[in-house]
């Protein structure tokens, strides 16, 4: 299981009172997006490794419930697949939707560039 | 060895965040300028990654001459002998700058516009951003030449990182004596990533501009928004969807209703109802839990969460959200009668720090179906506490004069008791009979304050405004927004005055 966080910017009003306490260099604002909410909105970008500090901060004191933290669970095992398909079904019938799977065939990226250490 | 002395090395200097390549593009530089047969010399100050580290490196590049003994080149920039700047971000660049590097008379200053947000930028309340614009002209003012340009765009359009962009653009300034070729050799013998890294030297020597975004003209607002100027109708047309999608078609009548009460007033400008239509809207929207379980069970939202979790095929994601009502928010559902009565009982109890820890997963069966609950009463909305407060709080407004004070959503964000301006408001508006106790609370107390400082204060009343104390409003570091930020302008004593009011609560007296 990977796991990462993020932020609803629907639901984050914009006073940044998660990164005033938790602090974590992963949580950077962007423009809300939103005509009515002039502040820049929380987000949580690509340097979150999912540690979940930021969560414990949110069930501590009370934060925000814009946060939410995505599990992705990599070569599931036989198990996982069953419990998943029948748990689709299930949501399903009560009109839910699972998160869409991505193209079957990935697109060929270009090769990721290769982080280069400050020296 | 006369000549010597009239030579001057080529000073650069190169301001970048920790774990942004910096060190790369040094050895990159002074790889070509050896091959192409210059004298050397680097110097770097690393630091941690991101935004916690500023690192910088110094490059001195001297013309060798046939018969040279060794040079001996600095090792520290010095203020004002700086022949180019190279920075990865704005604001680095303003440090280097505000340093001295960046002189009229010779710095060529190729600077990324981008910023990455310091700490006190992202923690203050609102927005507490610093000006792009301001950041750039002012490089541009102190540069003899400067290129500023979106570097990061085009290392993404090319797949590449940003630091061989740069030394793309290096190359392309001519600032240093060393050819294109010599690069792409020195980029080779790195030996990694070599092909990323020359396609983003062939767009920063290029110098392509990616397109930047054409801004969509803004929409032209449908005819029921006549009454409205542009900008306001704009708003309006906004916050009417949104309030349709919060509760129903009625909201949005009477939300229209309100405004066209407002703007048939005399005095009502543009500026005046454009905030209205924001704030009212907001506040009319206000954001419960019900209004929070609808919003994650956007149908919209899934293609983004798809889109963050970047799964593979066949993995399965799985979305936690958290939330934690405490009795105030989950009470706020109930009836105001019953609702008040819980809400002083827990509070008695001393609860009012508790909450129900509540993880749900919305891609699962159960969490679905709580979600979907508590989405579920919407209809039920018009009759919680929460939207019987708001009302109250939205008759206050009620047009007797056209200076309301529509900014005050500004104050209320934030969800349940954390919110202070929420507490404000529920002290203030919820009660609407006792407007006044803070009032006659807030003139006590100046009774009881000793007559000299009293005496004092008014001394100070009737000589300087008291705004003009200092630069900034008290605030120890120039910030350049802060002056414009409207909501704040009460300044801190104001503030403290404010939150003692929440404190002392309803019963105090």
């Amino acid at each position: 299981v990977q796991q990462r966080f993020g932020i609803d910017p629907e639901v984050c009003t914009g006073d940044h009172s998660c990164i005033r306490l938790n602090g974590c260099p992963s949580l950077t604002v962007k423009p809300s997006g939103d005509p009515l909410k002039d502040d820049p909105v929380v987000h949580a970008n690509n340097d979150c490794v999912g540690c979940g500090l930021c969560g414990k901060v949110a069930h501590a004191a009370q934060l925000c419930p814009s946060f939410y933290r995505l599990d992705v669970i990599r070569n599931p095992t036989v198990w996982d697949r069953l419990r998943h398909r029948i748990g689709n079904a299930v949501l399903g019938w009560l009109g839910g939707a699972p998160i869409p799977a991505p193209p079957a065939a990935p697109v060929p990226r270009p090769a990721a560039p290769v982080p280069a250490p400050a020296e | 060895m006369s000549g010597t002395a009239a030579r001057q090395p080529v000073r650069l200097l190169i301001a970048a965040l920790g774990g942004e390549g910096g060190g790369v593009l040094v050895d990159w530089i002074t790889r070509a300028a050896t091959a192409e047969g210059l004298h050397a010399t680097r110097t770097s100050i690393p630091g941690v990654a991101q935004r916690t580290g500023g690192t910088t490196y110094y490059v001195e590049v001297l013309e060798r001459c046939e018969g040279d003994p060794p040079p001996v080149l600095g090792l520290n920039a010095a203020p004002g002998r700086v022949d180019v700047l190279l920075a990865t971000e704005l604001l680095e660049a303003a440090r280097r700058a505000e340093a001295g590097f960046v002189t009229p008379d010779r710095t060529v200053a190729i600077v990324a516009r981008r910023r990455a947000y310091t700490v006190a930028e992202k923690a203050e309340g609102g927005d507490g951003r610093l000006d792009d614009g301001a950041l750039e002209r002012a490089r541009r003012g102190a540069a003899k030449t400067a290129r500023i340009e979106d570097f990061e765009a085009l290392a993404a359009g090319a797949g590449a990182p940003l630091n061989a962009v740069l030394l793309g653009a290096l190359a392309a300034s001519g600032a240093l004596p060393v050819s294109p070729d010599r690069f792409r050799d020195a980029v080779r013998a790195g030996g990694k990533a070599t092909e990323a890294n020359l396609r983003g030297f062939e767009a920063g020597l290029s110098g392509g501009i990616a397109p930047s975004p054409v801004p969509e003209p803004a929409p032209v607002p449908a005819d029921e928004f006549a009454f409205l100027p542009r900008e306001a109708a704009r708003l309006a047309a906004e916050g009417v969807k949104r309030l349709a999608d919060h509760q129903d078609a009625a909201a949005a009548g009477r939300y229209l209703d309100t405004l066209r009460r407002f703007a048939a007033l005399p005095g009502a400008d543009a500026a005046l109802l454009a905030s209205l239509a924001r704030h009212l809207a907001l506040r009319m929207g206000f954001e419960d839990v019900i209004r929070v379980a609808q919003l994650k069970l956007r149908e919209a939202r899934r293609p983004r969460l798809a889109q963050e979790a970047k799964a593979r095929p066949g993995d399965i994601v799985h979305v936690v959200e958290f939330m934690k009502p405490g009795p105030a928010e989950i009470l706020s559902l109930l009836p105001p009668g019953p609702a008040r009565a819980l809400l002083g009982w827990v509070e008695r109890r001393g609860w009012m720090d508790r909450s129900v820890r509540l993880n749900v997963s919305p891609t699962r069966p159960l969490g679905f179906l709580r979600l979907r609950l508590l989405a579920a009463l919407r209809p039920w909305r018009p009759r919680t506490l929460r939207f019987h407060e708001e009302r109250a709080c939205r008759a206050l407004a009620r047009p007797r004069r056209a200076q309301p004070r529509p900014r005050s959503r500004r104050g209320a964000r934030g969800r349940g008791d954390r919110a202070a301006g929420e507490g404000l408001w529920r002290h203030r508006c919820a009660r609407p009979r006792r407007l006044g106790a803070h009032r006659r609370r807030d003139r006590r107390a100046r009774a009881r304050r000793p007559a000299a400082a009293r005496d004092l204060r008014r001394r100070g009343a009737a000589g300087a405004p008291r705004r003009a104390e200092g630069p900034g409003g008290g605030c120890a570091r120039p910030h350049p927004r802060r002056h414009h930020r409207p909501g704040r302008r009460a300044g801190g004593a104001d503030r403290r005055r404010v939150t003692r009011w929440i404190g002392d609560g309803p019963g105090a007296e």
